[in-house]
């Protein structure tokens, strides 16, 4: 027995071994194909050190348990990754074009429309998985694509499935250059790809643009109040950034608190990857319905840009709602990349960049809406 | 699954209104707050 206790290999079982496998192999993806690297080298790291046998980083007091405790089981760390976000992002092109608010909303459809395949799959109707109400809702919100929200809602609602369904979401936002394109191929013409749209908007002034991030959580907190921690948050962010008059403040929250944040974040959420929850056939399902909840959330914003494209005597693009979902800023350079290919003179970048701001805020509102309805479905 | 389409229903809704909602805001800050004319030089 003490031999067990002095070297952890005599301890190794074949799904540790897995799990330092995976571990290494995000690393790797990280490192050398430079796949989310920010993440998914410390998200690799933190499974290697929660699945090294006897290493304790995971029992009561060890370092990955503090860190969840204190960052994720209270939503601290989501949160406080918001707050920097919302100093990162930039909600002019947004302002600019007020209607590109809806193509955000479209593409929510990802969140919900892969809650009910989860939930089909599960206690809903086939029970081929161990999925339950809750869990089939933090299933979805992997269609945010947005980690903060995700790892806010799944632990708000408590799913045991928390640990895959963040890493899925921050896996699958490095792949949305692979994904989107086809999906906006197949479901729009050569005709619908090829509408230019002007690159100039009307100018916003510099008040609205303070006044938004106050006024959006008001409006956001009014109608839809569970969704306040994270429009809180990440429209503080903005209003850091958009005052004029704290630079240091915004600044530090791009910079040194969102990468410490992102740190602590990566390695406690790889710690709650351990052999025992993570090895079990609903995690291999999570991540195919990861794919599918982009891709839903993809075809909604598109189907919704053909619609605004026949309203508006074609003058919309449908191409920029596939910029929708919240993955920002990569959605807008893919809808700039294949609208570039269809017309060489036409650029999208600033439509597809209101969409997708859009759909950060959206994805906020869809997170806060599902945590309010639940507990009257479940 | 009556109570999942439900689901998918009043999600979709509540995040269709208030985003609406929140584009009437930011039209109204368009208008009533619109970007200074350049000075004269």
């Amino acid at each position: 027995m003490a031999e067990r206790e002095l070297f952890g290999i005599l301890a190794l079982t074949w799904q540790a071994a897995v799990m330092l496998g995976i571990g290494g192999l995000l690393i790797y993806l990280g490192i050398a194909k430079e796949v989310e690297p920010v993440l998914l080298v410390p998200i690799g790291t933190g499974i290697i050190l929660a699945n090294i046998p006897l290493g304790g980083l995971t029992d009561a007091g060890g370092l990955l348990a503090v860190l969840k405790k204190a960052g994720i089981d209270t939503e601290l760390f989501p949160l406080l990754i918001f707050i920097g976000v919302g100093a990162m992002i930039d909600f002019g092109s947004l302002l600019e074009r007020p209607y590109t608010v809806f193509l955000g909303a479209a593409a929510q459809f990802g969140i919900f429309g892969t809650f009910f395949m989860a939930y089909l799959l599960g206690d809903g109707g086939l029970r081929l998985f161990d999925f339950s109400f809750t869990d089939a809702v933090s299933i979805g919100i992997i269609g945010s694509a947005d980690g903060p929200t995700s790892i806010y809602v799944a632990t708000v609602l408590g799913s045991k499935y928390a640990a895959s369904i963040v890493v899925a979401a921050y896996s699958y936002m490095a792949l949305v250059p692979i994904i989107q394109p086809p999906i906006m191929r197949a479901l729009t013409t050569e005709a619908e790809r090829r509408v230019a749209m002007p690159i100039r908007a009307p100018k916003v002034s510099r008040r609205t643009r303070v006044l938004f991030p106050i006024v959006t959580i008001l409006v956001v907190g009014l109608i839809a109040p569970k969704a306040t921690p994270l429009i809180g948050t990440l429209m503080f962010g903005n209003l850091l950034r958009e005052s004029g008059v704290l630079e240091r403040l915004s600044q530090a929250a791009q910079n040194e608190m969102a990468n410490i944040v992102t740190i602590l974040l990566g390695l406690t959420v790889g710690g709650m990857m351990v052999a025992k929850d993570f090895l079990r056939p609903e995690t291999i399902m999570i991540y195919l319905m990861g794919v599918v909840a982009f891709a839903v959330g993809t075809a909604a914003g598109v189907i919704l840009g053909k619609v605004m494209y026949r309203a508006s005597g074609k003058r919309v693009n449908p191409l920029i709602g596939a910029a929708g979902i919240s993955a920002f800023p990569m959605c807008a350079r893919v809808v700039q990349k294949v609208g570039l290919e269809a017309n060489p003179h036409n650029h999208l970048i600033m439509h597809a960049a209101g969409a997708n701001t859009a759909g950060q805020i959206a994805s906020v509102v869809a997170g806060g809406a599902a945590l309010a309805l639940v507990p009257f479905f479940r | 699954m009556l109570k999942a389409t439900w689901f998918v229903l009043a999600g979709m809704a509540i995040t269709f209104a208030t985003l609406a909602v929140l584009m009437l805001v930011m039209n109204a800050l368009n208008r009533w707050l619109g970007p200074e004319p350049p000075a004269k030089t």
